[in-house]
């Protein structure tokens, strides 16, 4: 079943639709959730959840890509999931790290750009937009192996030896990669006024 | 904003980048790669750097090359730039991980392999208390020390005949030199060596006038008797450079070069 077919199954509220996805997507969103959180069990109520999350956003929502439109909810669950584990000083997936190096990406945490959470206001939400097209600008503005890497690792969280693996790279190569598209991050944010 | 902000904000990215990144994963999945023994790799990527530039600087025709255009050159100016480069905390969870397991392994392969089984002769005749035993252990000793002295290469014979008056070699790859870690030197084998001449033969010199661009990969220190030493600069792409022969790189083909460079890993 293609995805135009499972679309047409959550409008018409069929609940084939959730066996469909999982058929088609849950690996795929088993590893997204599993990059970022470690742990089997999370990972798996992670993807029940985004298969929920789904269900109630389709309609009104008719994704042009069910694959990433899946991978983006599985993300902000999982994320959500890990601040839980964080507090609850459990977890051990890539998060750690991915969070860690992003640091790089914001400076000292004092910056004038409000938190974004949630979109819980108006602000928020348009400060979350303004940031959302910032970064997009950016990796659209990366040769295209440099923006292959940056996507495994900050909208995947996959591992550095996995994104070596997958495009023939030393490991190496892709931290180092990583650690020069951090800083180049770092000064568009700068420059635009995200981090101080 | 927090580095949790900025994740979620990836979300942003377009679709279509996102499936790009997996289609070109896909592509690259199945490329097989020949991978040689983690030693000659250790050595390899900085030697056939080393080498090329050797060659490539000191003798046209590619015979027997001494470095002797090197001597009167300030040595070490990519390593001092590199030391007071960015400094910025960074982590990498990798640091030095194949490196060091593959280093304790590798690096007494000459001395101690050849004699253990002398040694357990020896041991083996002491507790028969044979004097016919301890002779022959004594013969297999002297086997065993003869065969060390022919295997036993410093780190700078991979460098084959273009050694020059090079004594050691040492590298580290960008990653870990960020990351505070300490350059290594190579453990020798033929595989090395041979890796050299591949990368020399194959190698082409060209002119960097404005500086490299390619993000840097390894650093190898060339060291002399008197302790001076060359660096040179493995960067992405296969360029090699040398500290004292700016505006001058080496281009090695790609092939190779990625062979080459997976050495450094480990295979």
């Amino acid at each position: 079943m293609n995805d135009r077919e499972i679309i047409e199954l959550y409008w018409n509220r069929d609940e084939r639709a959730l066996s469909e996805t999982a058929d088609t997507y849950g690996n795929y969103c088993y590893t997204v959730a599993a990059n970022i959180l470690g742990r089997k069990e999370d990972a798996e109520e992670c993807v029940n959840d985004t298969l929920l999350r789904a269900w109630n956003a389709i309609p009104p929502a008719r994704p042009a890509v069910l694959r990433t439109f899946l991978a983006k909810i599985t993300r902000n669950l999982a994320l959500d999931r890990y601040r839980r584990m964080t507090a609850d000083k459990r977890g051990g997936g890539q998060m750690d790290l991915v969070l860690e190096e992003l640091e790089e990406c914001v400076g000292s945490g004092e910056q004038a750009f409000i938190h974004v959470d949630a979109g819980e206001s108006a602000e928020d939400i348009v400060q979350a937009d303004a940031l959302g097209k910032c970064i997009r600008e950016f990796a659209e503005s990366l040769p295209e192996r440099e923006c292959n890497i940056f996507v495994r690792r900050y909208f995947y969280a996959e591992k550095t030896t996995d994104i070596a693996q997958r495009y023939g790279m030393t490991r190496n190569h892709v931290s180092v990669t990583l650690l020069r598209l951090r800083a180049r991050l770092y000064k568009k944010l700068r420059k635009e006024g995200f981090v101080e | 904003m927090k580095s949790e902000d900025l994740f979620k904000a990836m979300n942003a990215l377009p679709d279509e980048m996102l499936i790009r990144s997996e289609q070109a994963g896909k592509e690259k999945t199945g490329k097989k790669r020949n991978h040689m023994p983690m030693v000659a790799g250790a050595a390899a990527v900085g030697m056939a750097a080393g080498v090329a530039l050797m060659v490539m600087f000191t003798s046209p025709a590619r015979t027997r090359s001494h470095p002797a255009a090197a001597e009167n050159a300030s040595s070490g100016t990519l390593q001092a730039a590199g030391e007071t480069a960015d400094q910025a905390p960074y982590e990498d969870p990798y640091k030095g991980e194949a490196f060091e397991e593959a280093a304790p392994e590798t690096a007494g392969t000459a001395d101690s392999g050849a004699q253990e089984p002398a040694e357990a002769a020896s041991e083996a005749a002491e507790e028969a208390g044979s004097s016919e035993i301890m002779l022959e252990a004594e013969d297999e000793i002297e086997q065993a020390e003869e065969r060390t002295s022919l295997t036993a290469h410093t780190s700078a014979d991979l460098l084959g005949p273009n050694k020059g008056d090079y004594v050691r070699v040492e590298y580290i790859s960008e990653t870990d030199r960020l990351s505070g870690g300490s350059p290594t030197e190579p453990a020798y084998s033929e595989e090395g060596e041979d890796a050299l001449t591949r990368a020399v033969d194959e190698g082409k010199p060209e002119l960097s006038l404005f500086g490299e661009k390619e993000d840097v990969l390894y650093y190898v220190y060339l060291y002399k008797a008197d302790g001076s030493y060359d660096v040179l600069t493995v960067a992405e792409g296969g360029y090699v450079s040398l500290s004292n022969k700016p505006g001058v790189r080496m281009h090695i083909p790609e092939a190779v070069f990625e062979e080459v460079i997976d050495f450094f890993e480990g295979g």
